[in-house]
Parts: structure tokens; C-alpha cells; sequence
């Protein structure tokens, strides 16, 4: 592979071109379902191909293919630089890139199960028995349960003389229980909704989920919304689920940062923000307690954003975003860093495969830990509905009027349940809401989830990022809005 | 090879292909499968701020192979079609499918059907360089600076094969071609956007697709704060068939289209606050013979 990349990087590297890169992508995928006792989809994949970014003209050009063989790689490279001269054709000011180091580095992420070394027949009897356990209670109509896996072994090299062998390994696991009565369909899933928590982790990340211990509770829930009121209408104190903040961070806070939507390079698509670059160390996004980072580095744990380094072979760090509630960082990208007159990228350009162009992506872009006590964000206020697992969001193309629903919620009553909810929703203004914050439990109750699916660029791009999040309070938040009517 | 003169993947290359598969399905004691093979060529120019700033190019195939067995099946993909490959893939689905527990319910194979013919070809979409697409993006950039506005899209041009193959007899191989252009222009306080897709590249228009995006922003200057409440909206063809990509699953109906007579007074009568979802589903139409049905769905035509 790193021949490959390095012969792909020479014939890429002609006059006029002043920066190229390649990556070279071998991955490997499985993917297991089931679905009211029967097996779903069972299947396996593997792929492997090149993509070459060059810089010829002050322009950028891009070429990706699988065919590896000396002709096809010798194609790929002659049209990445054609592209790049044809941009010029609509060019306003060339292309510059902020410095960055050479590296020739090797690293892989931790697994401490191979999880393409457990039998794929094991792996789908545990799915059957969260599936069983989950029909067990008659009011279940559809239970589904699913795994993923993935790993890829990617050579990065470029034209500085950097060379970046990672593998990465991925896990994933979940399940949810649906009951339908009349024209109505209440669910509960575990642990999170939309394929459950995903990890930069071997097997073991199944065995930590506990799927089949979880199953009776979720199916009890997923009945018992049927005969519980309607989450009512009005400002009340909103308490979310750790998942939920996940959500909530990912979609208000880690989209809104990424520079090239703020630079207007998304408008046409995945939307700008509401972030302009005034905004930077001038804006107050939060209360006081507010802290975010986007953070890729293993330290920070094995979120579905972590690497040792990202497309563009820029090391990963860590970057506060919110401090003290204060707007203070974007994400950033070579280009972009040295567009708005930053030194370096803070290391967050990443592709979904060898096919595609690296983009702007969140890494792990966590809200970090409080001081309260689990007690302490439930039982400070003397009222509150608790809600929890994404069920529906809905956001502007700014990131700035937001709607979620979740699966569940509850009324809180001096820090305790006292009754059940179903179709909660609410809404807001991001800052607003951010400012609203008044309680953000420890760490002992902060987990990294995994959103796998977030979307953006043309062609498009479907990629994972990571969200650290504990339960949280907030102050007089619009609820029930969407069921009024 | 990035020769967009040559076929992706021809009938013939599709069926050797499948001729692989059979044998190393055979050897390994298995009479029924299918290969799902599919390729494409694919370019897309992106611009924003008025000039073009992501030009990018790829290609890519792969073969999926099913394997039937005792009412259990399972899926092997790849993207390498050597003999070693093509026998590994062969191999995957079969140890799936021996992982899985039978299923009385499984479809058998399909039967050979007639299959109908859908051109959708056209030699110049699948012959677009990246000047081409650069010269048609400049020149829209141009007419929308001219009107003191920004402009954001996208110009792509692409083809793609699908085949499928199976032991019962089934050969199908479809081959079609795409462009897209899609544009945002943006004024001091208002937007305007527009989008078309299309088999043949003859009948893009990306200059008056920029005109169209240039009017709608300046005729929603200056605009006014709506109060909440009830309204009749209407909604343009391409706002409609979002609307039923996102209730129905673009997924699901992967070659929908709106019903040719949904002009934008008929749906939003349509659609009005009492208009049942069966109301709703009955104007949608799966048409795979329309010619503008090309990827529809994610082209928004």
C-alpha cells in the first residue's frame, strides 16, 4: 500500500503542482440485523482504492479509484491535476495552505477483541436473544437489533514527505422495541436510537453494553408509552439524557463551528452558520458551566473522531470551542486556518472513504463534564420533564432554531419520577438555549456517544463523529410544541 | 481506467463476471446465487463564493454476491475482480449464510422476466470533461455577480451500469447517464435556488437555472416576519418531492416521481390541513419508464 501511495503521489506531483496527496484505503465491514426472530441483513464487505488531492494553478483537483493497477493509478492522477487546472477557469485568489510538520508516524487504534474474530454465528445469537427477551413482552410488535463493524488501514502520504499508517477498528451495537396499537407507534431503543452507541473499539464495546440485560425495561417502556399523557405544552425546566445531549452538541454546537460552512462553502447544501467570524471570542454561547472541545486525540477517549492524525496529515488536538460559556474556537482545516489568519489547522479534515475529498468534520466535539451529582441536576429544581433518546430533530441551515423530539419523557417532581410522558418535544434558539444551562453532572456520568450518521458535502458524505455528554439541566425551555397542534 | 468514452462495466464484462462467480460457487458445492455488479464515473464541480472551490472525480465498482442455501442467505461485496477476489467474495457469503438460521419465509431466486429497456444513456453526459463543467459554472457565476449576488451549487455529470445475475437465468444490465446542476444565490437578505437533473447533458440549462435562482432573491428582498399560524402554502415541484422523500423514504421509492399532472396549484390543493396521508400517497407514482426519472429522488426534478 504505502508503494502505491508513494508511486500515485510521484505521478501526481507534475509541474505547476505545488501540494499533493494520497491515501490509499483498505477497509473491511460487517454488518448483522435481525428482525422479529428472523436474521435481517447479514453481510460483509471489503474495498480498497486511492484518492489524489493536488494543488496545481492555485486550485484544488481530486481524482479517486479503485482500479490500482498502473494505468488506472497513472488516469487518476493526470485527471486529479486536469480538475484542478479546469477551477481556475472561475478562480478569485489561489489556494494557500497554513504550515504543517512532516510526519512518518504508524499507529492503531485500540481493540482489545478483534471483532471479525468472533463467529459471525455467536454474534447473531446474541442478537436473537435481545430479540426473543424483547418479544417476551406481548405488546412488543417489532423488535430489531443490530451490529456493525468496521476497521480500514489508511496510507496518507503528501508531498511534505509525511507518511501516516493508521488502522482504525470500529464497533457498534443496538436495539430498539416498537409496539404499534391503533395508528399510533411508540419505541424504545438501546442505548441510543438511530443503530444504538458506536465506538473506536473491538468486541468489547458489545460485551460493555449489556444488550440483553437492557431488553426487558425497553420493551416495558415502549408499552407503557401508549397509556401515558401526552408531554404537555409550555416553558418548563428540561433535564436530557446524556444521548440526548450528544444529540443537542452535535447538531447546535459541532456543525455551526465548522469553518467552511461558516466561509460559505456548504450554502449550497449542508447550510452556513450562524457563527460568523465577528462572532470569535465575542460571542456568550453559554452560561457560565458551558465548556466544549473538539477533541481527537485517543486521550480524550475512543470516540468515533479519534486518530492520530486527519486526512490532510494534521495531528490530532485538542481545541476549546466554549470556555466559561464564551465562543472561542472552529474547527478548522489547512486551507480554511490560513483563509481567516490562523497559524495552523486544529486537525479536522476527514473523508468517508478513499473515494472521497476530505471535508471540515467533527471529531469528537464534546460538552465536558460538570460538578453536580446525578441527585443534584435531578433534584435541584422542584420541577422538571426529563427526556430521553433522540427520536426526531429538525434544525435551520445557521444551526440556530432547533426543534428534537425524544422517545420518552418524564415529569420530575423534587428530584424524583412521578409520571410518564409520551411525544415530548422541544425547542429553541441555540444560544438561548445554551444560556439556559444551569446544571451539567460529572464526570462519572459522562459518556462519548457515537452519531454515525451525520451528512454533509457534495457528493455526499456520511460520517461518524463523537460527542461527549452527561445529563443536564436547563432553565424554562419551550416544550410540547409540536403535538399542540 | 478514467476513459469516460468506454463503458463502466459492459453487458459482456458483467456477464464474465458472474461466469466467476458461478464457478467458484459450484466448486464450493452451491447452486444458487446472485451477483448483484455496479460501477460508476462520476464528476462533480462544487463552487461557492462565486468561484469553484471542490472539483472532484472518482470511479468505482463492485460486486455483491448472495448465496442461497437451505432457506438461509447472506451477502458478500467486494471491489476487486480478480479470480482470488471473486472466489473470496463467493466464500464470505457462503460462511454467512451457513451462520444463519433458516428462515421458512425466504424468497427463492427470481425467475427470468422480460426485462424492459430503458434508454438512458446519452454519450455527451457521460463524455463531459471537467472544462466543460467549469466553463458552464463560470458562466453562471458571471450572470450572478452581474446581479450583485453570490452564488453556491454544484454541476455534475456522471454514468453508472447496474446489473444483475443469477443461477435461476436472470441477466439484467441497465446503463444510464446524469447531470445535476443546482444552484444557491444568496443577496443582501434573501436566497433564491434552483436545481434540475437530467440523462442528457442537451437539456441542462445552467444559465437559466442561475437566472431563475438570481429572480427568486430578488423578488424575496426585503422580507417581512411571518406570524405563526395557519396558512395555504405552495410549493414549487422540487419542494414537493423533499417533502415525500423525507415521509416516504427516498430509499423506499427509489425511482419515484411525482405524478406529471402535480403542478404546484394541484398539490398544494392537495395537501391542504385535511388531506389524508392515502390522499397523498395515491398522487405518487413509481415509474421507472419516465425518461426524467433518473435518480429522481435525489435529483429533485
Amino acid at each position: 500500500m504505502k508503494q502505491l501511495a508513494l508511486q500515485a503521489l510521484d505521478l501526481a506531483l507534475v509541474p505547476g503542482v505545488t501540494y499533493a496527496d494520497v491515501r490509499v484505503i483498505e477497509s473491511r465491514d460487517r454488518d448483522l440485523s435481525t428482525k422479529n426472530g428472523k436474521p435481517g441483513q447479514v453481510s460483509s464487505a471489503e474495498s480498497a482504492g486511492l484518492g489524489i488531492r493536488v494543488l496545481a494553478d492555485g486550485c484544488w483537483g481530486f481524482a479517486a479509484t479503485d482500479d490500482l493497477g498502473k494505468a488506472g493509478v497513472e488516469a487518476t492522477a493526470r485527471l486529479a491535476v486536469e480538475i484542478a487546472r479546469s477551477s481556475a477557469l472561475a478562480k478569485k485568489r489561489d489556494i494557500v495552505l497554513a504550515p504543517e510538520n512532516k510526519y512518518e508516524v504508524t499507529w492503531t487504534s485500540p481493540c482489545r477483541i478483534d471483532p471479525f474474530s468472533v463467529s459471525v454465528e455467536e454474534q447473531l445469537a446474541l442478537l436473537l436473544s435481545v430479540d426473543a427477551e424483547l418479544r417476551r413482552n406481548s405488546g412488543v410488535t417489532l423488535a430489531q437489533a443490530a451490529m456493525v463493524f468496521h476497521r480500514n488501514r489508511q496510507i496518507f502520504v503528501s508531498s511534505l514527505g509525511s507518511v501516516i499508517d493508521q488502522t482504525r477498528t470500529f464497533s457498534g451495537a443496538g436495539f430498539e422495541a416498537l409496539s404499534f396499537r391503533e395508528d399510533e407507534i411508540q419505541k424504545r431503543s438501546y442505548p441510543n436510537s438511530f443503530g444504538g452507541q458506536h465506538q473506536l473499539k473491538g468486541y468489547e464495546l458489545i460485551q460493555e453494553l449489556a444488550l440483553l440485560d437492557q431488553a426487558p425495561r425497553a420493551a416495558e417502556e415502549a408499552v407503557a408509552l401508549h397509556s401515558a399523557d401526552r408531554c404537555p405544552e409550555g416553558r418548563f425546566d428540561l433535564i436530557l439524557d446524556s444521548s440526548q445531549i450528544g444529540l443537542q452538541v452535535h447538531e447546535s454546537i459541532g456543525h455551526p463551528i465548522e469553518l467552511d460552512r461558516v466561509l460559505g462553502s456548504e450554502a449550497n447544501y449542508a447550510g452556513m452558520s450562524f457563527l460568523t467570524l465577528d462572532k470569535l471570542n465575542n460571542l456568550r454561547y453559554g452560561s457560565e458551566i458551558v465548556n466544549a472541545v473538539c477533541d481527537a486525540r485517543p486521550e480524550h477517549g475512543p470516540g468515533l473522531g479519534t486518530f492520530a492524525f486527519d486526512d490532510e496529515g494534521v495531528p490530532a488536538q485538542s481545541a476549546d470551542i466554549i470556555r466559561n460559556g464564551q465562543f472561542v474556537g472552529y474547527m478548522t482545516s489547512r486551507e480554511t486556518a490560513a483563509a481567516v489568519g490562523q497559524q495552523r489547522s486544529n486537525g479536522t479534515m476527514r473523508a468517508t472513504s478513499w473515494a472521497r475529498l476530505p471535508l471540515i468534520r467533527m471529531t469528537n466535539v464534546s460538552l465536558s463534564p460538570g460538578e453536580q451529582t446525578l441527585d443534584e441536576v435531578f433534584g435541584g429544581v422542584s420541577h422538571a420533564i426529563a427526556m430521553e433518546t433522540n427520536k426526531s430533530w429538525s434544525i435551520d441551515d445557521k444551526r440556530y432554531n432547533f426543534q428534537f423530539g425524544c422517545e420518552i419523557a418524564w415529569e420530575i417532581r423534587d428530584g424524583k419520577r412521578v409520571r410518564m410522558y409520551k411525544n415530548p418535544t422541544y425547542s429553541g434558539i441555540t444560544t438561548e438555549f445554551w444560556n439556559s444551562c444551569v446544571a451539567i453532572a460529572n464526570r462519572d456520568h459522562w459518556t462519548l456517544w457515537g452519531v454515525p450518521n451525520c451528512g454533509k458535502g457534495q457528493p455526499e458524505q456520511v460520517i461518524g463523529t463523537g460527542h461527549g455528554a452527561s445529563p443536564s439541566r436547563f432553565h424554562n425551555i419551550k416544550i410540547g410544541a409540536a403535538y399542540a397542534g | 481506467m478514467l476513459d469516460s468514452l468506454a463503458p463502466v462495466l459492459s453487458f459482456t464484462e458483467c456477464r464474465r463476471l458472474f461466469e466467476s462467480v458461478q464457478r467458484a460457487a459450484k466448486s464450493l458445492g452451491v447452486s444458487d446465487v446472485e451477483a448483484l455488479i455496479a460501477g460508476h464515473r462520476e464528476a462533480l464541480t462544487r463552487f461557492a463564493n462565486n468561484t469553484i472551490h471542490q472539483n472532484v472525480a472518482e470511479q468505482a465498482q463492485w460486486l455483491s454476491v448472495r448465496v442461497l442455501l437451505d432457506h438461509r442467505t447472506a451477502r458478500a461485496t467486494t471491489n476487486r475482480f480478480d479470480e482470488d477476489s471473486i472466489r473470496s467474495a463467493v466464500e464470505q457469503a457462503l460462511a454467512l449464510t451457513k451462520s444463519v438460521a433458516p428462515d421458512p419465509d425466504l424468497l427463492s431466486l427470481a425467475p427470468p422476466a422480460p426485462i424492459p429497456r430503458i434508454p438512458r444513456f446519452d454519450p455527451t453526459t457521460a463524455e463531459a470533461t471537467p472544462v466543460d463543467r467549469a466553463r458552464a459554472v463560470s458562466e453562471a457565476i458571471r450572470l450572478v455577480e452581474s446581479a450583485g449576488q453570490t452564488a453556491a451549487g454544484i454541476y455534475s455529470t456522471g454514468q453508472a451500469v447496474e446489473a444483475i445475475f443469477n443461477s435461476q437465468g436472470v441477466a439484467g444490465w441497465h446503463s444510464e447517464t446524469a447531470a445535476q446542476f443546482s444552484i444557491t444565490t444568496m443577496a443582501k437578505d434573501s436566497s433564491g435556488w434552483a436545481k434540475a437533473s437530467t440523462a442528457a447533458l442537451s437539456e441542462m440549462e445552467p444559465i437559466e437555472l442561475a437566472r431563475r435562482a438570481c429572480d427568486k432573491a430578488r423578488l424575496s428582498a426585503n422580507p417581512q416576519e411571518l406570524p405563526p399560524g395557519h396558512y395555504t402554502v405552495v410549493l414549487e415541484p422540487a419542494a414537493v418531492l423533499d417533502l415525500v422523500g423525507q415521509m416516504f423514504g427516498a430509499s423506499a421509492l427509489p425511482l419515484c416521481t411525482i405524478n406529471a399532472a402535480s403542478s404546484p396549484i394541484v398539490w398544494a390543493r392537495n395537501c391542504s390541513a385535511t388531506t389524508s396521508i392515502s390522499t397523498t400517497m395515491s398522487r405518487i407514482r413509481c415509474s421507472p419508464e419516465l425518461p426524467t426519472t433518473a435518480r429522481a429522488c435525489r435529483g429533485g426534478n
